[in-house]
């Protein structure tokens, strides 16, 4: 295995607990989180997997970005309602995610997807 | 306070913004008409509401109107259409500390790479690079993954 590798403990691919449904608009975002050791990924309001405590090595800081294209030339076949990155933690330290759970909340509230968040989301039914 | 008048302090949700409560270094918003131009319905230009990256539109991805919550979306065929930075800026704090997320959807999907989002750094060897994707749809299963690659 690398020693260059950003979580040994996932390596190259982590796949999410669940389908993400085709033909409907999704909440996803994902946390690197240095300060508190963790990787995940969220899909409306909720972990995709189960959050990996292993960041051995933070990502590139300076990078450029694709919407709808990966890393080569494969694109995808869909819609983009609204996309925004941060460069910092995703709370107030260790692994909490508030900041990101507002997030999440604005976008839900915004785009009419209170829905598809769950219910117990701090911020499915009062906006952040 | 005299007596008799009650002084009521009401705390209501709705004031966070990814424009003022956090420091975004990329923002792209469809429902914000200001931020692009059209060709038609094509999209010409884009601008990064972080005033961080300049962004290319590859091919001609094309606006929606009204499509989601009254709200203005874009649409990806597929083919050809992409929005990409022509540069490289900081996605981090410096310390590996990054979060990013979006409104997104999965039409047809025809490849494991298909993804809502992508990082990359070119400038650094490969054996430095440690890059993002997010989401790729498998058509087999339909379900989705995050991969990264060092």
């Amino acid at each position: 295995m690398s020693s260059n590798r950003i979580s040994s403990t996932i390596g190259n691919l982590q796949a999410f607990d669940s389908a993400v449904t085709l033909d409907a608009f999704h909440i996803v975002g994902t946390i690197f989180n240095s300060t508190g050791n963790q990787i995940s990924t969220r899909v409306d309001g909720a972990d995709a997997f189960t959050p990996v405590n292993d960041y051995d090595r933070g990502i590139n800081q300076k990078q450029d970005v694709r919407i709808m294209r990966n890393r080569a030339n494969e694109r995808l076949d869909g819609r983009v309602a609204e996309f925004f990155v941060v460069g910092a933690l995703p709370g107030t330290g260790g692994t909490d995610i508030t900041e990101f759970q507002k997030a999440e909340g604005y976008l839900a509230h915004k785009w009419g997807l209170t829905g598809n968040l769950p219910s117990d989301h701090p911020f499915k039914n009062i906006s952040p | 306070m005299p007596l008799g008048i009650h002084r009521h302090i009401i705390t209501v949700g709705g004031n966070w913004d990814p424009s003022d409560s956090v420091t975004t270094s990329f923002h792209i918003d469809a429902a914000d008409t200001s931020s692009y131009s059209l060709s038609g319905s094509n999209v010409s230009s884009i601008t990064d509401k972080a005033g961080n990256f300049s962004i290319t539109v590859n091919g001609t991805p094309t606006r929606v109107s009204s499509a989601l919550n009254s709200l203005n979306v874009w649409d990806f065929s597929g083919s050809s259409e992409d929005f990409t930075t022509s540069d490289e800026q900081n996605v981090t704090d410096g310390s590996g500390n990054h979060w990013a997320i979006g409104v997104f959807l999965a039409d047809t999907v025809n490849d494991t790479q298909d993804s809502f989002y992508s990082f990359e750094n070119n400038t650094v060897s490969s054996g430095s690079k440690r890059t993002t994707r997010s989401a790729p749809v498998t058509p087999v299963r339909s379900t989705v993954s995050w991969t990264w690659t060092d």
